[in-house]
């Protein structure tokens, strides 16, 4: 009877000991963590509308230039012209990859058709092959095209058109899982969050 | 000091864990397709094998033997967590490189091996060694292997182009199947180098 | 005796002494000796019905693709010919290494994966990869399970797979459409690279099927060896009439993808193509008559050779219908490869009973 106490008391105590640590550790970087994440996502933004920053001025022109709001759940970032008009709206799109969870961050023209740029945040798709999405020339390819009717990523080599990408040698699962989180979740905002009628009220600042 | 050499050396190379005992093959097959991924890994599990290996042997007598592993476990999990922590708030690319690797090195038989084997039986400075010549066995056998996958697979070693702009990377070196076939062929150059004693 | 080596022999008594067909008397002896090997005959009991060593059989099957192989150089020029002898030199080389390290006799293996390899590439793969894959056939294919006669995989094909999965842009959507007419790729080195698909490419793609005849001929883009079924199906023959390769691998083999792909196309008509053009598209002739028949590498019970066969076909209808990848023969054969074994065994046990184990 006394081991049996004296084994639950040890199990008790490593396992508070390691509680408190790890408590005290997770709340100290909590923040830290938050703020990559948030950093990260900023960055992107910034990165898929095409303006310049620098690591320093980060904060600054994403207060100066975005406005995010969150409709229905989903966040939504505003960009407006100099003369207070609407120039673009970025969200996330996600979906699932050929290995894991795809998320990328889109942005569009306030038609919602015309895609300005895309960028990756987060994706465990194979290294060299889908993982190759977060490759400069094969996010560069998006800019202008346009999702209406669908988005399409085909073979290298097909006729060009302004809705089609070439998709990634090798990695044909990867490629068509991001034509499909982008047609998905650009379709959804559309016709559920930003409908024409909601549209209006952002058109200008 | 002899002493504190040859075990160093055992964990380093003789026994070395991955080319000798064949342990801990998942992460070493997962992640050594990056030189950097298998410098961190070697890093992460370095500190907690020597860590976990230093608290276990100072209780290691006190634990009732019924509950050890589970005491072992939980004084992995915590290392492990911080790793996993601190990586997240500090080393945020590497992080998400490794994914769900750093939090399955608590299953890593190599650190339960140790503790179980060697660390709740010896003084805190022996298991302090013994850990540190496993860890860098493992890290060696790790970069061993990441060097050989990225400079094929890549024709980069840290992301920095070393085989010339005009390389075809070999894929198959990238995916599961240039692991194992590494993994082999630098078990064959361990064997050829110091052969196994039959019995 | 053996009705080929009867009509040869009757070929060279013809021919001998012919003012313009004498020639031919010397090549006609030569073949029949390399393939019969009449040199060594006991003229007492016991005899051996057959003779078949290594020699014989390598040497034979070299012979067979040699029709194949002129065809490679008439379709894609002689650069053909530079990838089989850098095939040979730096297998060669890695084979040569290990039978010195290893002080063992250097056997005559060798010549026959060093040929069969190039031969099922596609025509404009680059020299460095033709090295890296012989090297890689020799060495992982079979000097690992301790040389010729003890791989349990065609060390050929452990190569063309090395490669496939390493360079999947070079190794299958670089093909280049076969010279014809004429001399055609005899007076030229190489094809200038424009981009093509094979015709089992083109129908994974676009579900469009091509002319029987020019598969046939062999007028259509492939690897370097397989294009003319015509020839392929010449070399095939003699090798079994020679009796130096079974029958059966090929029959059940190329039969099975013919019932397979006849069931399938009324199942499944938008993925599998109708048979008569699997028979003749892509590497399956190749396969079935020089790499399904490799000898070390498949089943030697007659039973175990049909199964074997059969399930080769199933497996390369069923990939070359339902996979990523437009061709399937390469992959079915390494994977039946590894039940090989098996089956001979599942052979013995029914015909004999289990076998009695010497010890406990």
């Amino acid at each position: 009877m006394k081991e049996e106490i004296w084994m639950v008391a040890i199990l008790v105590l490593v396992a508070t000991i390691s509680a408190g640590l790890l408590g005290f550790v997770n709340v100290t970087t909590r923040p830290i963590i938050k703020k990559n994440e948030v950093r990260k996502l900023r960055e992107s933004v910034l990165e898929s509308l095409k303006v310049d920053y620098t690591a320093d001025n980060l904060e600054d022109k994403f207060e100066s230039e975005i406005k995010t709001k969150k409709l229905d759940g989903k966040e939504i970032f505003f960009r407006y012209n100099d003369s207070g008009e609407l120039s673009a709206v970025a969200f996330k799109v996600t979906g699932s990859g050929f290995q894991g969870p795809i998320s990328g961050l889109i942005s569009l023209k306030p038609d919602l058709k015309k895609i300005i740029g895309l960028e990756m945040l987060s994706q465990q798709e194979t290294p060299g092959l889908g993982a190759r999405i977060t490759e400069e020339w094969f996010l560069n390819q998006f800019k202008g095209k346009e999702v209406e009717p669908r988005l399409l990523i085909v073979k290298s080599g097909a006729e060009e058109a302004n809705n089609k990408v070439d998709a990634i040698t090798g990695a044909t699962r990867t490629s068509k899982a991001i034509q499909g989180l982008i047609n998905d979740d650009v379709k959804h905002v559309r016709n559920d969050i930003l409908t024409d009628k909601v549209m209006e009220g952002y058109l200008n600042e | 000091m002899n002493k504190t050499k040859d075990l160093f050396m055992a964990g380093l190379w003789e026994d070395n864990p991955v080319f000798r005992q064949m342990l801990g093959l998942c992460i070493t097959l997962a992640i050594t397709n990056k030189v950097a991924n298998g410098v961190t890994m070697g890093v992460a599990v370095f500190f907690v094998l020597t860590a976990s290996s230093f608290v276990v042997s100072l209780i290691g007598d006190t634990v009732p033997r019924r509950v050890r592993i589970p005491v072992f476990m939980l004084v992995i999990a915590t290392f492990v967590t911080l790793v996993y922590i601190f990586l997240q708030a500090f080393f945020m690319p590497l992080s998400q490189a490794l994914g769900a690797y750093v939090g399955l090195i608590i299953t890593n038989c190599i650190i339960l091996g140790r503790l179980e084997s060697f660390s709740s039986e010896n003084s805190p400075w022996d298991s302090l060694v013994d850990a540190a010549g496993v860890a860098t066995g493992f890290a060696f056998a790790l970069i061993a292997m990441s060097v050989v996958r990225e400079l094929l697979g890549f024709g980069t070693l840290f992301g920095i182009q070393v085989m010339g702009p005009s390389w075809t990377p070999w894929v198959s070196m990238i995916l599961a199947p240039g692991g194992f076939l590494v993994l082999g062929l630098l078990i064959w150059v361990q064997r050829a180098i110091s052969p196994v004693e039959e019995e | 005796m053996n009705k080929l080596d009867e009509l040869m022999s009757d070929v060279a008594d013809y021919t001998k002494g012919h003012p313009y067909l004498q020639h031919i008397t010397e090549v006609v002896e030569t073949v029949r000796a390399i393939v019969f090997h009449h040199g060594e005959a006991a003229s007492e009991s016991p005899f051996l019905r057959d003779y078949i060593e290594i020699k014989r059989y390598m040497f034979a099957v070299v012979l067979a693709v040699l029709p194949a192989t002129f065809a490679a150089i008439y379709f894609y020029g002689w650069r053909a010919l530079a990838m089989i002898a850098i095939s040979y030199v730096a297998g060669g080389i890695a084979e040569v290494t290990f039978t010195l390290v290893r002080k063992e006799e250097i056997t005559e293996g060798f010549l026959v994966t060093g040929i069969l390899f190039p031969l099922i590439l596609p025509p404009s793969t680059p020299y460095w990869m033709v090295a890296v894959g012989i090297i890689v056939g020799v060495i992982l294919g079979k000097e690992v399970f301790g040389g010729t006669g003890y791989n349990i995989f065609n060390p050929a094909l452990v190569g063309r797979v090395f490669l496939t999965i390493s360079f999947p842009v070079a190794m299958s959507s670089r093909w280049v459409p076969p010279l014809t007419g004429g001399w055609a790729g005899f007076t030229q080195y190489s094809v200038d690279t424009i981009t093509t698909a094979t015709p089992l490419g083109v129908f994974a793609n676009s579900g469009t099927l091509a002319p029987l005849r020019e598969l046939f001929l062999g007028t259509i883009p492939g690897c370097l060896g397989e294009s003319s079924a015509l020839l392929v199906i010449a070399g095939g023959i003699f090798l079994m009439l020679a009796k130096i390769v079974d029958w059966r691998i090929p029959v059940a083999y190329l039969g099975s993808v013919f019932l397979f792909s006849t069931l399938g196309m009324f199942l499944w008509p938008n993925q599998v193509a109708p048979p008569l053009f699997q028979l003749l598209a892509g590497g399956l002739l190749f396969g079935a008559m020089f790499m399904a028949t490799d000898p070390v590498s498949s089943p030697t019970t007659k039973e175990g050779r049909w199964v074997y066969g059969v399930f080769l076909g199933v497996m390369t209808v069923s990939i070359r219908a339902f996979s990523g990848y437009p061709e399937g023969v390469q992959f079915s054969i390494l994977l039946m490869n590894m039940f090989a074994p098996l089956m001979d065994e599942m052979v013995m046990t029914f015909r004999y009973g289990p076998v009695q184990k010497p010890y406990k």
